[in-house]
Order: C-alpha cells, then structure tokens, then sequence
C-alpha cells in the first residue's frame, strides 16, 4: 500500500504543475436556453494539489457539477485555462480528452452507472478493456480492487443482486481501474443510507490516506463535507468559501 | 461483451426484432433461390446433352421450335462440311403419335364386328397412349451426349435406310422402312411393353370405338429395340425415338423435314462463331447457344424476379424501420449509461462499434434462422411445383434433374451482404447518435 | 383521448410503426388485386365464352374427320353451332422480301367460328362479311380437299405494322421456312391484345379457312405407296348448345356423358370442368401471392408488438402508478390494447391507397413484360375491406400479449423501480 501511494505520488509529481495537480483559472461557462444564458462559472479561480480530499457544496444550480465536469474534461470551459496534471486541457480535442479521462480521471456517480448485463468483476474491467490491458494484467488488477473495496465474494455478482453500498463500492473499483490520479465523485452517496453514505465516505478517505489519490467530492451533505479536509462553497458559479471543514478549523 | 450482454438485457424484445428479420430473411431466401432453379437446372441438363448450338427455323424462337424446315439433312451434311468447328449436327423431328399394345390389338381383333359394347369393354381397361416421337439418325445421336441405353442392343440400322437417295420410295412396304422403335421408361410403363415387344403407332386416334378396327389397319407396327432414358425428358413423360425418314412419312413431311438440327462443336468456346457463322450462311435458319437458351429462359423467369425484386424491397424497408426504431429506442433508454461510459473514458468510436456491434449480431441471429427456414421452404416449394406440374397434365413433368430452386453459394453470398446492408442501414444512425451524446447535459438531467 | 395522448408522446417512433403497417398492408393489398385480377381475368374468358362443351385431345392433334365430326355434331338437335379447329406453326413474309416469320395460325369454319366468340373477344376481329372473310363456308374442302382456295387470310395487327401490311395486301405463306410460299391476301386485321413487346415480342396469329390450313400442312391426306387417303385432322370442336339447354347443368353434363361414351379417345370437357381446373389452379397462384404480403404483414405487426412492449417498460412506473390509485387490471389492458389497435388501424388505413397503386404498378409491370394488353388487376372494394378487418382481428390478437403484460404489473415493483 505504501508503495502504491508512493508510485501515485510520483506520477502526480512528474506532472502536476507547480501550482497543483489541477489549476483553474478565470473559468466561465454559461449555457444558451433560449434567448437567456445561464452563467454556470462566473471566471472562476482554484487550484487543487495532489493528495487533497475536498469536497464542493453549494445550493441547486451553484455550479457543483458544472465544475466538476470541467474539472473532469467532461465539458469544457468558454472562457480561462484548465489544467490537469501540469497540462492545459482547456482546448484540447475530445479524443486527447477522453484518453486523459480513461487514464488519470476516475469517475463515481450518484446513481453508480453500473451496467447491469454485466457482473461485478466484468464492470470493474471494462475501462481495463479500453485501455487495452492484456488479460492476466486485468485479471489481477481487477481481484485486487475488489479486495481493496471488499467485495471479493461477490465477483460474479449482476448489480441487481447487489446492495446499494455494494453497487457504489463496484463503481469506485471501477473508478481506480487505470490507477487514476483524480477521482471525481458527484453525489456519491445520495442514493445511500447514511450507515452505507459513511462506509462509502471512509473508503474514499482511506484511497485518498494510503494511496494519495485526489479526491473531489461534490456533495449536499454537510457530513460528508466535514469529513474532508477542504470545503469549497460555491454560489452562482464562483467560489464563495474555501476552507477546511469547522471541525477541524476549531480543531486547529 | 458490452455489446452481446445488452442483447440479453431484453430478451423479449431482441427475440421479436430476430423473429421479423427472420423472418424477411426467409422470404428473402425463397424469392431468391426460385428462378435460379429454373436457370441452373437448364444449364445442367442441357450440358448433360451435349449439344451446343440448337439450330430452328429463322424467326421461331426457342420456346417455339414447331417451326419446321425442308432438307435437314443436306442441310446438316453442309454445315459440317463446310465448318471445321462443327463435330456433329442431327437433324431432328418431333412428332406426337399414339400407340397401342400387341395385347390390345389381339383384344380388339377378338371382337364380333358390331359388338360395340365389348369394344367398349376393352378400352375402359387397356388405353391408347399418346407420345412424343423423335425422328432422329442413330448414328448421329449415339454422337451427343444424354442418351442412356438401359435395356437392349438399340437399332441394327444406323444410318435411316429408308431414306436411300434422299427417297421415300416404297412407303411402308419397303425393305428399309426398319420399324424400329426406341422407348424410354415412361412409354414401357403406359403401354406395358418392353423389349422386342411391338407398339402400333398411328397419327391420330380412332374417333369411336367402332373405328378401332379401321385404326389398327392404318397402324405401324414398330417393335422395341431398346429402352433408353434421357436426362432432359420429363419425369413420366412417354418420348420414343424411331429412324427420323420413318416419322417424316408417317407424318406426311416427306420433303426431309426437321425442327431442329442440333450441333455440337469441338471446341465450346468457338461456339458463338460457329452460331454467327451459321446464321449468316443458311438465312432461312436462326441459330441458339446454351447461354442464347439460357437468356430465353431468363426473360421468362424476368416476370417473376422483377416482382420478386420490388416485394423484397418492400419487405427490406419494413425490417429496416423495424430494427432501426428498435435500436434507436433501445440506445435512447440507455442515454445515461452510455454517458457514463463516455465520463470513464470509452472512446466516440468504442461506443459507436458497440452499438453497431449489438445490432450485427441480431442482424446475425436472423440470419442465420432465417436462412435455415427459407432453405427448408424453397426446398419445400420446389418439391411442391413440381408436384404439381407432374400433375398437371396426364403423365408430363419436368426433367427429373429439374429443379425451380437453386441454393447455391453465391446466394448465400447474396444474403450475406444483404446482411451487412441491413446492419449497416439499421445501425448507422442510433451508433452515430450515442456516439455524439453530449456527456455534460446527459449527466446533467439525470 | 388518453390513449392518442400516449400515442403522440413518441410522435417518431409512432409514426415509424404507422409506416411499416402501412406499407405492409400496401404490399398485400397489391398482391390480392394482382392475383384476384389475374383468377378474374381467367374466370371471365371461361365465363363469357359461348362454347359448352369442347372435344380435343390431351396431346395436341389427333382427331380425324374433323368435317364430319362437325355435320354430323350438328344434326344432334341440341347442338346450335359446332365449331372445329386447328392450331399450326407457319411461316409468312411480304411479297419481294426474305426475311420470314412465324404465326401461330388457327384454321377455322369461319360461319361456324363466329357465333361461337363472345362479344369481347368478335369486336377484335373485322365486322365486315364473316370475321372478315368473304367466304364463310369451307369450299376447298369440298370433294377431298379439291374444291377451290379462298386464298383469305387475317393477320393480327403486330403482322400488320411488322411488315406494313393493310386489308387487300398480299402476303406470302408456307409451312416450312424454305417454301414454297403461296399467296394468299390480307381479307382483314384482327386485335390479338399483344403489343408486340415484352414476352410476347415474337408471338403473331393468323387465322384463315380451315381445309386450306390442313392441305398447306399435309394434314389433309396421307399418301403411302398404297394409295391415299383422307385424314382432315383438327385438334378441337367446339359446341354451343341451344339456349334451352346450356343453363341446365344436369342437362349439359348428361350430354358430356353421351359424348365422352360416342368418342371414348378425346377429351370433353364442359365450361364447368375448364373452370374449375382454372380454379384450381389460380387459386394456388392466389395463395403464394397472399403468402408473401402475409409475412410482410407479419414483420409489420411485430414491429407494433415490440414497440407496445417498449413503451409498457418506459412507462412501468406510470402504469403503477395507476394501479395504485384504483385504476383496474382490465382498464389497463384495454388502454394498452386500444393504443396498439389505434396504430394498426390508422397504419392499415393509410395502406389502402397505396395498395391500390402498387396493385396498379404490378399490373402494369406484368403487362409490359408479358406484352399484353389486358387488365389484370382488380381492386374489389369488399375484398379489400374483408382483408382490413382480417389485418385489425390480427393486429388485435398480436396486441394481446403486451396489453396482458402490461396488466399484471406488480404496483409495488414498478414504483420501486430504477431504470
């Protein structure tokens, strides 16, 4: 494991930028409905360094998920520099994104977007697949993500026969399967319990402690934010706060 | 494995999507394959026969070789003469004629004059039959291929004699008029005769029964010299050959009259100039290829085919709105979790080959259904006409070789791109429209 | 109201699903007219013709005596006209040209001939003196085919532009393409209904006196070194009975049996008999058109199966929904039902037309090939409607299985459920 966090660290420093893994800077991005134009970022600055866990709040229509697709070459900016790893990738072609996106991004939703024809193990593979790893090299990978998450027993299991908890735990080992250096989780545990929420919630943490992979969550839930080391607060598409949860603010 | 595990992720759906493209693909197979039979059929009987140029009268064509012409034989003499090319010409007349059994004449002779009844009696159990005579030159046909002798040592006379210096001298009284005749299987089985047994032939039938005795008198009597078969005769259908000068005087064409004159030529792929040549120096005949025949029949068949053409045209639309709807729906439902794939970072293309992956293999699972009962109903279809046209006429049918269908590989191959057309008319656009999807506002309204 | 609501909610696939049944319900409705034209066009030549019984024989030529056969046919009160024939391949060409064709040439008793055609089939010959000729009897045949040629003969108009021929023309004529010819003259121009194209591009008729046709065949008499005698060989007779007698069917199939008992070698068939062989065989001709449509049909009405299967899963949670506010299993299934009815009758509706033009198309296809001039289709109203309603009942009874499926959805499952 120290070695792992220790392979991640070197690759995050190799390209991270000075500055951070991932640099924001002056970005805008509005959506034309209509004859209105909605501003989703209003030139929006922030830098990420390697090995944070923050989380992003912020009321409906903030901005939270716009930014996070952003962040995730999922969308990209009208206006200002995106960088990811050291490199701008604010202009750059949808295949180079989508490459970046298979490779140092991992993805966990709120409604986990498992595919349900497939088991656990096939669904965890399937960005191993793309990434055209030889059979054997996915083979371990995918046994020891399903380790890693818990869920070895359950390898041949549909998603229908999974728990909530279970589906999401999938997803995050889908999520890792490139050895990403970014993980990006919307709403993470907005289909859970809050017993399972928390569990989720500590897995991440425990990626981002040993591992040092980065996490960003985005999040309504002020107890998930408060498990993360930095809160970022969004309001009509600009960061209204950013800072380190109350706990440990009074804490320090 | 993407694209197969979503075929199975609605079943019910994909089994009916399979069940109309079977379905199109069954139709398709039968339409396809009728017509060829027809086709392939001919062309192999007719290798099987050896002739290589038919030869009729100019302007008939070959579906109507009743056109007859005078001087067959020196016409045929000439053509080998006087072109290196040709191997053999047999002149040829085909004349129908009816016959009678040496039992049934001896029942009828038995008879009191004037004992109509008894006459009756007779021909409610024992039939004159009518068959299609073959006035032919044995030597020469022994020469072409197609002719089998399944019983007996054939004619002893094999150049016509009674066609000496181009004469017709004597009638049937002369020494030379042979009366030899050849039947094939289906006359023996008519007429219940065999070998060395006598048929008596007459032009006509007798118009009443009471004319019987009249008949018998103006018959021939030709005794069998063989049993033959050839591949081109229709199954059941009676076909005798006799010494050809013998029909032409029965039949009252005594200027040396032919249909036909076929040809064989040395070399097969002369034959187009050995045709030309012919056309050109003997005005008053028309001469045909194997493909000329061939293309005759297609015309024919043209009928059927343009139809066909236009009903699988129709049927292909339908399907491909089918499947494509299906497809669209199906990609439409699954709009998120394509996103999602696209967020993790499958490729524009990847989705796009799955997706048109997915609809391959349904376009395959018919396919392959859909081609094994097509084959079982244009196999069952072919068996039915000719059912019916063995039934069609009293004992007539096609060759026994013939056949409507044909499943050759070529079709197969025919299908095949069908196939790939299908999938790609089918899969192009929903795999291109999941393809595009835009990941953020997909994401977004979920 | 709801149902057509539902209907438009997925205005494109729905309108998908109207066009395929609609084209498949095009195709049938084509194939029917086609092949309802075609058994119509053979039950109408049968129908209309005048003759009640006919003699031949089943190989082409065989009966002899023909003339006498007719005299004495006539005799018989209950005969009206007894007409005989002969059908014989010749060769023809324009006087001062070598190039010959080929008629199919019918030899006629043209007094006997003409009141047997029905109206249809006389309008196509010349209405001056009989079918054109000026001798309506036979006179060659008189005293052993020695009485004296006509030399009449009557062409079809494909001969008559072939060669730029007219009434009063010469025409030279032979049994063998080599010769020789004799000259007879154009007495008139007949209508064969070919155009001269398609199949029928070498098909020209000719029809002239009876007697004259059997010497220029050597179908008069047979020569043999013992002498000679007459054959006059026909190939059929053809009878009209008295007005009295044709309609009693008991009547005319008694008189076949007399007949078929006096001339046991021939064949003698009534109209009756020729029509149901027609029958017969047409009917086979109307399945295998039918079997095509129908599977078009099919492939049609599944694809409004599967589409109805589609649109119960997307709305799973509504149908639940409905469930459990009180709404029952039987008005679910009938609202299901009805949605996919309404699709496959405004499909099958929205065929008719274009049904009737491709029945039109086809017919005029098949025209064009064969090179006929006939009609061959028949778009008949109640036979159209019969097959609407038979598409609905199908239609409803393939509907069946979704509007059941979508019945017994389970209310808790579906309002849990997640796509």
């Amino acid at each position: 494991m120290k070695e792992e966090k220790e392979k991640v660290r070197s690759k995050a420093k190799k390209s991270a930028s000075a500055e951070g893994l991932v640099v924001l800077k002056g970005v805008s991005k509005f959506y034309k409905m209509g004859d209105t134009t909605v501003t989703a970022l209003d030139k929006l600055d922030l830098t990420i360094k390697t090995g944070e866990l923050l989380s992003v709040m912020g009321p409906s229509g903030s901005g939270k998920s716009t930014l996070l697709n952003i962040i995730g070459c999922i969308d990209s900016p009208n206006d200002g520099h995106v960088s990811i790893g050291g490199r701008d990738v604010s202009k750059l072609k949808d295949s180079e994104l989508t490459k970046i996106r298979l490779t140092e991004i991992g993805f966990i939703f709120q409604q986990f977007y498992l595919i349900p024809t497939l088991t656990a193990y096939e669904n965890i593979e399937l960005p191993m697949r793309e990434a055209r790893l030889s059979h054997e090299d996915r083979l371990k990978r995918v046994r020891e993500l399903l380790s890693l998450v818990g869920l070895t027993d359950r390898e041949k299991h549909y998603p229908n026969q999974l728990s909530g908890g279970e589906q999401q735990r999938v997803a995050i080992a889908r999520a890792l399967a490139n050895k990403p250096l970014l993980i990006l989780a919307d709403e993470p545990t907005g289909e859970l319990d809050t017993k399972t929420a928390m569990r989720i919630i500590e897995l991440l943490k425990e990626l981002n402690r040993k591992q040092g992979i980065t996490v960003i969550i985005v999040t309504h839930d002020p107890r998930v934010a408060n498990e993360t080391n930095r809160i970022i607060t969004l309001q009509d598409g600009a960061v209204l706060g950013d800072s380190p949860p109350l706990a440990q603010k009074e804490g320090n | 494995m993407y694209a197969l595990s979503n075929l199975r992720r609605r079943s019910g759906r994909t089994a009916l999507t399979v069940t109309g493209l079977t379905l199109a693909i069954s139709l398709m197979v039968v339409m396809f394959s009728v017509g060829n039979g027809v086709r392939d059929s001919a062309r192999s009987l007719l290798k099987q026969s050896g002739v290589d140029i038919f030869v009729q009268a100019n302007g008939t064509s070959l579906g109507f070789a009743n056109g007859e012409f005078d001087q067959s034989r020196e016409l045929a003499n000439s053509m080998i003469k006087g072109n290196p090319q040709i191997e053999t010409a047999l002149p040829l007349l085909m004349f129908p004629m009816y016959g009678m059994n040496e039992t049934m004449r001896q029942a009828i002779l038995s008879v009191k004059p004037g004992d109509n009844s008894s006459l009756a009696n007779i021909t409610k159990t024992m039939k004159i039959k009518g068959m299609t005579i073959d006035g032919v030159v044995p030597e020469l046909i022994g020469k072409l291929g197609g002719v089998t002798v399944l019983e007996g040592s054939g004619f002893t006379h094999r150049n016509d004699p009674f066609y000496s210096n181009g004469t017709y001298a004597g009638g049937k009284s002369s020494p030379n008029f042979t009366k030899e005749i050849s039947i094939n299987k289906a006359t023996a089985k008519a007429l219940k005769v065999g070998l060395n047994d006598v048929i008596y032939l007459n032009v006509d039938l007798p118009q009443k029964t009471q004319d019987l005795g009249t008949w018998i008198a103006n018959a021939t009597p030709f005794h069998v010299v063989s049993i033959v078969q050839s591949a081109w005769e229709g199954v059941g259908t009676a076909i005798a050959y006799t010494h050809m000068s013998e029909l032409q005087f029965l039949a009252g064409k005594t200027n040396d009259t032919a249909n036909q004159i076929l040809v064989s030529v040395k070399d097969p792929t002369h034959d187009n100039q050995v045709k030309e040549w012919i056309k050109k120096t003997y005005p008053q005949l028309d001469a045909f290829t194997v493909e000329d025949f061939l293309g005759e029949i297609d015309q024919v068949t043209q009928v059927f085919r343009g139809f066909g053409e236009m009903i699988l045209l129709v049927t292909g639309v339908i399907v491909v709105m089918f499947v494509s709807t299906v497809m669209m729906i199906s990609v439409r439902e699954r709009t998120s979790e394509i996103a999602a794939l696209r967020a993790i970072g499958f490729s524009k293309s990847s989705i796009f080959s799955n997706i048109l992956l997915e609809v391959f293999f349904i376009i395959m699972i018919g396919f392959i259904i859909g081609i094994a009962i097509g084959v079982g109903m244009a196999l069952g279809l072919d068996s039915y006409l000719i059912n019916m046209t063995m039934n069609s006429a009293a004992g007539s049918g096609l060759p026994a070789g013939f056949h409507f269908v044909s499943i050759t590989p070529l079709l197969l191959g025919q299908m095949g791109l069908v196939a790939i057309a299908f999938g790609l008319l089918c899969g192009l656009i929903p795999a291109v429209w999941a393809a595009q999807l835009n990941i953020a506002q997909t994401l977004k309204k979920e | 109201m709801m149902n057509l609501k539902n209907i438009m909610r997925r205005g494109g696939r729905t309108t998908m699903t109207v066009i395929a049944v609609a084209t498949s319900m095009a195709l049938l409705i084509s194939m029917q007219a086609i092949s309802d034209g075609l058994l119509q066009n053979a039950r109408d030549t049968i129908d209309k013709s005048k003759v009640d019984i006919s003699i031949s024989v089943t190989d082409g030529h065989g009966i002899e005596d023909g003339h006498t056969m007719m005299t004495t046919l006539k005799t018989d009160p209950r005969v009206r006209y007894a007409g005989i024939y002969m059908t014989e391949y010749i060769a023809f060409k324009k006087p001062g040209t070598t190039k010959q064709m080929w008629a199919i040439t019918e030899g006629i008793v043209p007094s006997e001939t003409k009141p047997l055609l029905p109206p249809g089939e006389l309008d196509r010959f010349p209405k001056d003196n009989t079918l054109g000729f000026k001798e309506s009897g036979d006179p060659h045949f008189v005293n052993n085919f020695t009485g004296s040629w006509t030399f009449e003969v009557l062409i079809d108009k494909n001969i008559g532009s072939a060669l730029g021929l007219k009434k009063g023309d010469p025409i030279l004529i032979s049994r063998t393409a080599t010769g020789p010819y004799m000259t007879f003259n154009v007495s008139g121009i007949f209508d064969s209904q070919l155009t001269g194209g398609g199949l029928a591009a070498k098909l020209y008729f000719m029809t002239m006196h009876l007697s004259e046709l059997q010497t220029l065949t050597g179908n008069d008499i047979f020569k043999d070194a013992n002498g000679s005698r007459v054959v006059d060989r026909i190939d059929e007779v053809s009878l009209a009975l008295q007005s009295d007698l044709r309609t009693v069917k008991d009547k005319v199939v008694a008189y076949q049996k007399e007949l078929e008992a006096k001339y046991p070698f021939y064949q003698v068939d009534t109209k009756m008999d020729r029509l149901v062989r027609m029958e017969q065989q047409m009917t086979i001709v109307k399945g295998f058109f039918l079997a095509i449509g129908g599977v078009s049909l099919m492939i049609g009405l599944l694809f409004v199966t599967c589409i109805m299967f589609m649109s119960i899963l997307e709305r799973t949670n509504e149908i639940g929904m409905l469930r459990a506010i009180g709404i029952s299993k039987g008005t679910i299934f009938l609202q299901i039902l009805t949605e996919s009815m309404i699709i496959v009758i405004i499909g099958a509706a929205i065929g008719i037309i274009p049904g009737y033009l491709g029945s039109i198309w086809g017919s005029d296809y098949i025209k064009s090939t064969v090179g006929t001039t006939e009609n061959l289709v028949l778009f008949h109203i109640p036979s159209v409607a019969q097959l609407f309603v038979e598409v609905i009942l199908l239609g409803g009874l393939m509907s069946l299985l979704p509007a059941w499926r979508a019945m017994s959805i389970d209310i808790i499952k579906s309002l849990k459920r997640v796509k």
